[in-house]
């Protein structure tokens, strides 16, 4: 069962064979002992007793037994081709990278034209550090076969399921797209100067500041119903732009997010509504921070807190979870 | 049920559709999120990127097939 859990019970529960994803401080990580496991770096979890920063346990989430083989590999930035070239013919692939890092960012840019990228669900997460060591600290993510950490790649298993059972990756975004403006952006990226708000130019940061948005409630783009988000990490003023926590493509068009009354307590609503305990789920720092989850429980959607989160593409602010399921 | 052939006219249809196709799955919603802005500067890429998605996800994404090819049997 998913959960926080002391350093020993980790080893023993790496020691039983059975392919595990872990969270944790790198110092943690570190000391775990060879296995079939990934890991990543976070302070920050949704734990059964609710959300919790701990830097004294690691946050372990057990692949399902029906997972009849899982393969850990390593890819740098310019491999990521390679990654989806590895997918399993049937089965689900955990990708843990470090925020920021230019994995990340190439990953962020690019996912959408790999090569059959969604020909095998992928997710996962980006992995950070404690908030106010972002200056001095950066994440890592682990290959537990090897113990080798990295700072940028990408870490990955590749896990195998009989043919009888599907990996079912979803999400649960409490933010949907406003009836607002529609805002599209003549270059793509993770920085904005320029915009179009319903098809004139304009500029970015001027447009946020004179109407006074509330940053802390994402753009949204709208990929055939599933509500996509791009989070706002700042606005400068020299040079004047707006720096996100996604890119934004050019023939995208987004809408800043309807407000929502109750951020903590929509999690544990709709997961609940749903009535699936999944494999693997994460949630975003910043829905951590702005719903104020510390202390606050989200039901079984339990997990680590991770700085961006993976389902086949980069997502922000948003929950994402994968089941396996048995298909009829 | 098995995708169309991928040389099948429909599959260029259905990447540079501007219908708003109801898919209930959310790996086809992105991945069609995702093609229509590809099919934009290379709609060859796009249909193979598609293509390959439904045969590769048959039993995840039957119930978008059948909602996308609602005539085909198989």
């Amino acid at each position: 069962m998913a959960d926080l859990v002391a350093l020993r019970e980790a080893s023993d529960l790496i020691a039983t064979g059975r392919p595990l994803m872990v969270a944790g401080d790198a110092t943690l990580l570190a000391r775990l002992p060879k296995g079939n496991w990934i890991g990543g770096t976070t302070p920050y979890f949704m734990s059964r007793s609710g959300g919790i920063v701990d830097r004294e346990r690691v946050f372990v989430s057990p692949l399902d037994t029906s997972v009849s083989e899982a393969k850990v590999r390593v890819y740098r930035e310019d491999e990521l081709q390679r990654m989806v070239d590895d997918y399993p013919g049937n089965g689900c692939s955990f990708i843990i990278v470090p925020a920021g890092s230019l994995t990340h960012l190439r990953f962020d840019r690019e996912c959408g034209s790999l090569l059959g990228l969604f020909n095998s669900p992928l997710v996962g997460w980006n992995a950070g550090v404690l908030l106010n060591e972002l200056a001095t600290e950066s994440p890592k993510v682990f290959d537990g076969t090897t113990l080798q950490s990295y700072a940028d790649a990408a870490v990955v298993l590749h896990a195998t399921l009989p043919a009888e059972f599907a990996a079912k990756i979803e999400i649960v975004n409490p933010f949907r797209q406003g009836d607002g403006d529609i805002i599209t952006f003549p270059q793509s990226g993770f920085v904005v100067t320029e915009c179009l708000v319903n098809g004139k130019l304009a500029d970015f940061a001027d447009y946020l500041e004179a109407r006074s948005i509330d940053t802390r409630w994402p753009l949204v783009a709208d990929y055939a119903g599933a509500q996509i988000n791009v989070s706002f990490q700042g606005i400068d003023k020299t040079p004047k732009q707006v720096r996100l926590y996604a890119p934004v493509f050019e023939g995208v068009e987004y809408r800043l997010a309807e407000q929502v009354s109750d951020l903590a307590g929509f999690f544990g609503r709709e997961f609940a509504a749903r009535r699936v305990t999944p494999t693997f789920s994460c949630n975003c720092i910043l829905n951590f921070l702005y719903a104020e989850l510390e202390g606050k429980q989200t039901g079984e959607a339990t997990g680590p807190i991770t700085f961006g989160e993976i389902a086949y593409i980069q997502l922000n602010q948003t929950l994402v979870y994968v089941s396996f399921e048995r298909m009829t | 049920m098995k995708p169309p052939p991928i040389n099948d006219p429909r599959w260029g249809n259905f990447v540079q559709s501007e219908r708003e196709y109801p898919l209930k799955c959310l790996a086809s919603r992105i991945m069609y999120g995702q093609v229509k802005l590809i099919a934009k500067r290379d709609p060859d890429q796009a249909i193979r990127l598609a293509y390959e998605y439904f045969q590769k996800n048959e039993a995840l994404a039957a119930d978008d097939l059948r909602l996308v090819f609602p005539e085909q049997n198989g």
